[in-house]
């Protein structure tokens, strides 16, 4: 090339690449401020001295300190706010698969004042309305009949979705997986499936495909499902979850509970033995839960047991023992609560309540969940166990029910790949897509085979909005935005999931106090203007265009899709600007947790 | 020769001391830790991940936690625990549970045994092919082969896994879709999908610098003094024509020893491949760290034993 040309060639070159880095959305800025905070922290020196001299001196010593408490108080609201300038979203997305059939675990664990899973600041910004739901929540927890409690779940869901729209639903999950028509699954809608509760027609050896690794084996540590679904074969909880979302006996045989509420007592079966032939017994119960809430260790799940009294301050180090959980004798074990609980007989099918053996764990240390170590009390143990490759199962001989259970082998190929999980079925190789989501482009060619199952999974998938931020900060722009949302052309065209229920509320349709249409708002442009015209009208705002709206969401299975998708929609039914904002995960919730912990948290 | 060796292992450890701390730095400063999420992905109560950021040793000043660090790999070999995979330590991640019963199952042999074997299937048939090419150049042998070696280059080894998978596995029947280990056939895809971009590679270049080496004088005197074509070829032209092809060979055998991550990937093979991503997306720092250091040193020593190769292809290269 002739040098003119070349040069000419390699300053356009340039010039596309610098416009290229700069469309990059920005990432959240770091702001300074050491200026502000160092005159916080002499502004809180003086104030400390002036409170020992006003100890002492008169009334113009109370009256410096009130001004400079007052000049320390606008100082640190500045801060407050130039931090919360780096939590510049107005929306962002989440999803949330519920763990036992009560709405409270929906709506009070993710969406209430209290929760730390939420990042929409509705508690901050309406203290009123959060105390109303606070009172709602306890009422509902306390209360024992389930109608009852469903309507008190319902009004809370209303304070949080028609209120407050602090919430955009999308969809509501359920479980979507490949399973062979060799065997009879069984998924109950919460929990992972028991293998020794399906059926089979020839195979005896169960297969399935894990994500890249299990992560833990520690029954007290485990939340993921590629560990549950490992963990659920090996134990057994007090109870199970049926396929409808009740409970049914398994290591126990019933429970009781206390006139008052409070006290439960679980009644175990007596001819259940751990795979070294030890009984197992109630204390091992007891001690699983114990262990679940020590001070030493840090339990995700701890937080699921704070009902029972003292375990909150147990599980602080604030207490040397907890004694509200006890073996009365060794196949009946007693807890307490502090207040009636209408979801606990849930908890007892729950992995909190999963028994371990202190013995075992003294004596192997940190390598007590290897094969060889663990016991299990449960229909299989485990055998082999290559990180990153495979895992294996096999039947155990003690166990009580040995005779019932279908399969003598359960091999757990670890795939990370879901196209190659797919083909690994299709081939015969593995009996059922455990790892998780198969690629969404042979949806529609798999969706009328026999093999394709769909079962409940109570769940949503929804958008927080950041009731702080400019605009979002606004109740009827809010509603603008909720009813500019077409949820089902989202769900059929963009996601290509034509079964999924559109959610305008986020209790899921499994559970009972579905509000289906009655609660949150639906998709209408008209409705979606009026709003919008109110919302100008009151702010002062002429053009919609003027209007910037952040979007943020996390990488990685149909999200980009999907929040184009209502991207799309906002711009074109509202006019309005809208950014988005799409980092990869851990970035993403490191993000959100910081916005959470300067905005004050919910906890 | 020796000084010449020692001068170069000296500064090798002088490179991977740097590239420990740049690593650790950019770790330590990226956004998000090992615990902001649990292993489901879903957000963590900020005490849990204190407690568990003090379990691990991450409230220590970066510099101490560097210390530490450092300290335990060079007097224990202990890479540290895993944070993510909280059951295993790293050296336990990357070496096999139990190495010393099972070595071939370890996952760091079982990428260098598909490293390896796709590096010889990619020189066996790489370099053969440039020097045909070279040798028949213009010819419809050479269209032919520059043809198939560019469609290697150009077809991602995941695309390519995964047709071989719809096509061997899925319609014949011939050959199973995943693992390692267990069968041989097992690793008849995975060698063959990683060889074919190594190949297209080495038969480019070799083609190139055959091209090159036969319009030498060098060659032209020997051709001139008589000796037959096959002599010049093999003795002359062929050893010097290789020294660019050693150049890359040396950082692509190094690659591939120390895992892919789009075969591993795809084929679903317990090797370390997958390390090198799932570390960093889960900011798994002792992983990271780990992986890292295992490349370089890999690396630099594969660059060492190219140097030394030089020595014996080309005479005119000497290290005294």
């Amino acid at each position: 090339m002739r040098k003119k040309r070349w040069l000419a060639f390699s300053m356009t070159l340039a010039l596309v690449l610098v416009l290229a880095a700069c469309a990059q959305p920005a990432a959240p800025v770091e702001v300074d401020t050491s200026g502000l905070e160092s005159q916080i922290a002499d502004l809180e020196a003086a104030l400390a001295e002036a409170e020992t001299a006003g100890a002492a001196g008169g009334e113009d010593a109370e009256e410096a300190l009130a001004a400079l408490q007052a000049e320390l108080e606008a100082l640190q609201g500045q801060t407050k706010d130039l931090e919360q300038g780096t939590c510049s979203y107005n929306a962002y997305r989440m999803g949330w698969v519920m763990d036992w059939a009560d709405a409270g675990n929906i709506v009070d664990t993710v969406f209430g004042p209290t929760s730390d899973f939420q990042y929409t600041f509705w508690q901050l910004t309406n203290p009123d309305a959060a105390a109303a739901f606070g009172d709602l929540t306890l009422s509902a927890y306390n209360d024992t009949d389930l109608d009852n409690r469903s309507a008190t779940w319902q009004s809370a869901e209303q304070i949080l979705v028609d209120d407050q729209v602090a919430v955009l639903p999308i969809y509501h999950y359920d479980r979507t997986t490949m399973v062979s028509t060799d065997v009879d699954p069984l998924f109950p809608p919460f929990g992972a499936p028991k293998m020794r509760d399906w059926g089979t027609s020839g195979p005896t050896t169960m297969s399935w495909s894990a994500g890249a690794s299990v992560p833990t084996l520690d029954v007290n540590r485990a939340t993921d499902t590629t560990s549950s679904t490992v963990i659920y074969q090996m134990y057994d909880a007090p109870f199970k979850f049926n396929a409808e979302g009740g409970i049914e006996p398994q290591a126990a045989t019933g429970f009781d509970v206390s006139d008052d509420g409070t006290v439960f007592t679980v009644h175990l079966r007596e001819d259940a033995v751990w795979s070294d032939g030890e009984p197992v017994l109630a204390q091992h119960f007891v001690d699983g839960v114990t262990r679940l809430l020590s001070p030493d260790l840090a339990n995700d799940y701890a937080y699921v047991m704070f009902d029972i009294v003292d375990a909150a301050d147990y599980n602080a180090g604030d207490l040397a023992e907890l004694d509200t959980i006890k073996a009365i004798d060794d196949y009946t074990f007693e807890f307490t609560l502090s207040e009636p609980r209408s979801y606990f007989d849930s908890i007892l099918a729950f992995s909190t309540f999963h028994p371990v053996r202190l013995d075992v764990i003294e004596a192997f240390g940190d390598e007590w969940t290897r094969p060889g170590n663990a016991v299990s009390n449960g229909a299989f143990v485990l055998t082999e166990h290559n990180p990153g490759d495979n895992l294996v199962m096999e039947k155990s001989e003690s166990y009580w029910d040995a005779a019932n259970v279908p399969f003598d082998r359960i091999e757990v190929a670890m795939i990370a790949e879901p196209a190659t999980s797919l083909a690994a079925f299709e081939n015969g190789e593995i009996l059922w897509t455990a790892q998780g989501s198969f690629p969404s482009e042979d949806i529609p060619r798999l969706v009328d085979t026999p093999e394709f199952r769909r079962t409940p999974r109570p769940g949503t998938y929804y958008m927080g909005l950041n009731t702080a931020a400019a605009h979002t900060d606004n109740v009827t722009f809010r509603k603008a935005l909720s009813s500019a949302v077409d949820r089902r052309t989202i769900l059929d065209e963009v996601a290509e999931l034509p079964w999924r229920t559109e959610a305008t509320g986020v209790i899921p349709p499994e559970i009972v106090g579905h509000q289906g249409d009655a609660v949150g708002f639906p998709f209408d442009v008209a409705a979606a203007t009026g709003y919008l015209d109110d919302y100008m009208a009151e702010a002062g705002i002429e053009d919609a265009g003027d209007i910037v709206v952040e979007l943020w969401y996390n990488k990685g299975g149909a999200n980009q899709e999907i929040l184009e998708a209502v991207e799309a929609m906002w711009e074109s039914n509202l006019g309005i600007d809208v950014r988005t904002v799409n980092v990869e995960w851990a970035t993403y919730l490191d993000t959100l947790e910081e916005c959470n912990a300067i905005g004050g948290g919910g906890f | 020769m020796a000084s010449f060796v020692a001068n170069r292992l000296v500064r090798s450890v002088v490179v991977i001391f740097l590239i420990s701390v740049v690593t650790f730095a950019m770790m330590q400063l990226a956004p998000g830790g090992p615990f902001s999420s649990d292993a489901g992905g879903r957000p963590r109560a900020p005490e849990v991940q204190a407690r568990l950021e003090a379990e691990f040793g991450l409230d220590r000043p970066p510099v101490e936690q560097y210390i530490t660090y450092m300290g335990k790999l060079l007097f224990h070999f202990d890479f540290g625990p895993s944070m993510r995979q909280i059951d295993f330590s790293v050296n336990e991640l990357l070496f096999g549970v139990d190495f010393w019963s099972d070595p071939l199952g370890s996952p760091v042999l079982v990428s260098a045994q598909l490293g390896l074997m796709s590096f010889m299937l990619a020189v066996a048939i790489g370099i053969p092919l440039g020097v045909v090419s070279a040798l028949y150049r213009n010819r419809p042998a050479d269209h032919g082969a520059m043809f198939v070696t560019t469609l290697g280059i150009s077809v991602p080894n995941f695309v390519l896994g995964l047709i071989f998978i719809l096509i061997f596995s899925l319609w014949l029947h011939w050959l199973p879709v995943f693992g390692w280990g267990d069968d041989w056939r097992q690793m008849v895809m995975p060698v063959v999908v990683l060889a074919t971009g190594g190949m297209a590679i080495i038969a480019r270049l070799t083609r190139a610098s055959v091209l090159e080496t036969l319009g030498a004088d060098y060659v032209r005197t020997a051709r001139a003094k008589g000796l037959r074509e096959r002599f010049v070829m093999t003795r002359h032209a062929l050893p010097n024509s290789l020294i660019p092809v050693v150049t890359v060979l040396g950082p692509l055998l190094a690659a591939w020893l120390t895992g892919t991550f789009f075969v591993e990937l795809v084929f679903a093979i317990p090797g370390i491949g997958k390390f090198f991503i799932s570390a960093v997306t889960n900011r798994d720092y002792s992983l990271i760290m780990a992986t890292i250091m295992l490349y370089s040193i890999v690396l630099v020593i594969m660059n060492l034993i190219v140097d030394i190769m030089y020595g014996f292809l080309d005479p005119r290269i000497r290290y005294d």
